[in-house]
């Protein structure tokens, strides 16, 4: 196991490293700079030529590449080319919002997902059994910007249905006023976790009939469990390997899911400042984001490739050379 | 423990499967339930103990040990499996749950059925392992560890750790060679008839059924269409469909048609 989680940190790291060259020379072929946007539209090209000078922008490529991995290494992520301001506090500030939002969406997918999709396997009734149907193709294929705008008008204060929720940006103090933080939340992530939730309740479903339809439930019967028992026992935790991949891929999936999200409810995350960033040119803030989010895909499949191999037994003596 | 079946019937989808079954197994007795495949035995022993697909629907009576258990409730069901009733399946490797230990496994049903502490369960797993044939050095291992045989010998070991009065094995030597198939069937009838518990032994292969049953059905397409001591039919099958069986096994085990016994 130890060779194994070795092995996995080394292929990381690689493709990190891999992902670092890419991310910078792509953002180097796009067409105009920070200079142009900082000099303004129309300005003379010595202006521009002064700017990009300044800003180390004429340096060799190679040399750029390698005073942002230096910094990388080192937590600073570098100075913003328009604001000035050091990017990793910028980033940090976007992680505080997007990463609970995340998490917050994941909880309430998980919660949908599994529970829906254990009752939709043990539903008997057709009525039921359509309902989950039902719930599942449509919540799962509902387009995120329309699933928040019905939230909106469903629970939003002041314009909502029922006024439950805020549903416009964050507070002014962050989360030092956690309960506002909070609740500032909660739409947006209730609009990724039931969108998400529906496609989980489908995975889990789907898992737990092909279990049913195989001798192990059977067996599981055989012994003594009922078929409630059976599935939320034994069907779940032999389903895990596959639904802690399809969960993984969904985690990492809303880090550029709530990009669209942020923008709706006007919360400052990695994702809204993203889109700003890139708008205007700010290679070095924008490197930098491409890089975090890279990272946490990895990172994702690292803990996913990780956990299957402690759910499963099968692949950990086939890979200590098998039996 | 008795069974008794009467106007049994399965459907799956509108789709009759097994029409009209009457057989009956007295207790301590081991009957086989002989048919090719796609003839419904499986389906009969599923209905048996409460295990059909959600598509299917059951009509008719079966009774273990007195117990009504087409219609009965998921409890009534589940607390006769395991503890009365031992099930061994056809390919262990994809019945035994591949995240449990043998250990674990084969006191499962214990743990179910029985109010006894760690240490109690574990000497009876112990025991039983020994009963069955299996290393005590076993009981750590996964069963994707272990060789078709023994992944077997600790279904066997699992199905009988309750002591259970009835035993359904549906087609419990299928998925071995023929070596191994003779010594996990003596296994089972030496096992079953130290117990004192009857068998209902589920087959395509007569070759087997001789060696594990003394009386035995004939199922085609759903139906009882010949019954009567293993011997006997495997003698001289009175039936078309049961002569058929009987041919295939004699090419099978021994290799030419010519051959008067088994």
């Amino acid at each position: 196991m130890r060779r194994f989680i070795i092995e996995r940190l080394a292929l990381f790291i690689g493709a990190l490293a891999g992902i670092s060259v890419v991310i910078f020379a792509a953002l180097r072929i796009l067409p105009g700079d920070v200079a142009t946007v900082m000099a303004g539209l129309n300005s003379p090209p010595d202006k521009v030529a002064r700017i990009r000078a300044q800003m180390g922008l004429d340096r060799p490529l190679v040399l750029q590449y390698g005073d942002w991995m230096g910094g990388l290494l080192r937590g600073d992520f570098g100075k913003s080319l328009l604001t000035g301001r050091s990017v990793t506090s910028t980033v940090a500030m976007r992680a505080s919002i997007t990463f609970p939002l995340i998490v917050m969406g994941l909880v309430v997918a998980l919660a949908v997902g599994l529970s829906l999709g254990v009752a939709a396997t043990l539903a008997t009734r057709p009525a039921a059994r359509s309902c989950f149907h039902f719930f599942g193709i449509v919540g799962g294929s509902i387009p995120a910007l329309w699933g928040g705008l019905l939230l909106i008008l469903l629970f939003s204060r002041g314009t909502g249905l029922i006024g439950l929720f805020p549903s416009q940006g964050f507070p002014q103090r962050g989360w030092h006023d956690t309960g506002a933080a909070l609740l500032s939340l909660v739409l947006p992530a209730l609009t990724v976790g039931i969108i998400d939730g529906a496609s989980l309740m489908r995975y889990t479903r789907s898992a737990l009939a092909d279990l049913l339809s195989s001798g192990y439930l059977d067996q599981a019967m055989a012994c003594g469990y009922t078929r409630r028992q059976a599935v939320l026992r034994v069907g779940l935790r032999l389903a895990m390997p596959q639904l802690v991949s399809v969960v993984g891929l969904m985690f990492a999936g809303m880090v550029t899911g709530v990009m669209v999200i942020e923008n709706l409810f006007a919360l400052p995350g990695i994702g809204y400042g993203l889109v700003t960033d890139l708008g205007n040119r700010d290679l070095i803030a924008v490197q930098s984001e491409l890089f975090m989010l890279a990272a946490f895909f990895l990172a994702m499949g690292f803990v996913v490739d990780v956990l299957h191999r402690l759910l499963d037994p099968r692949l950990k003596s086939s890979l200590e050379g098998g039996r | 423990m008795a069974i008794e079946v009467s106007g049994l019937s399965v459907d799956i989808g509108g789709r009759p499967i097994v029409s009209d079954v009457a057989m009956g197994v007295a207790d301590g007795e081991r009957v086989g339930l002989v048919g090719s495949s796609g003839s419904g035995k499986s389906m009969i022993a599923k209905a048996l103990l409460g295990l059909l697909p959600r598509q299917a629907s059951a009509s008719g009576s079966a009774r273990l040990g007195g117990t009504e258990v087409i219609g009965a409730d998921e409890t009534t069901l589940a607390g006769l499996r395991g503890r009365y009733v031992g099930v061994v399946f056809q390919n262990p490797g994809s019945s035994l749950n591949p995240v449990l230990s043998v250990g674990r496994q084969i006191e499962l049903p214990l743990k179910l059925h029985y109010d006894l502490d760690a240490g109690d369960r574990h000497e009876r797993v112990m025991a039983m392992m020994r009963k069955v044939g299996l290393d005590a050095s076993l009981a750590g291992r996964y069963p994707h560890e272990l060789s078709g045989g023994q992944q077997q010998r600790v279904g066997i070991a699992t199905a009988l750790i309750t002591s259970p009065r009835l035993i359904i094995a549906d087609e419990p030597t299928t998925a071995l060679d023929s070596i191994t198939q003779r010594q996990i069937v003596d296994l089972l009838v030496s096992l079953v008839d130290g117990a004192g518990a009857s068998m209902l032994f589920i087959t395509h292969d007569f070759s087997v059924l001789a060696r594990a049953t003394s009386r035995c059905y004939v199922l085609d397409r759903g139906r009882i269409v010949d019954s009567g001591q293993t011997a006997g039919l495997l003698a001289s099958p009175q039936v078309a469909q049961s002569r058929r069986l009987v041919e295939a096994a004699r090419k099978l085990t021994l290799g030419g048609p010519d051959m008067e016994t088994l």
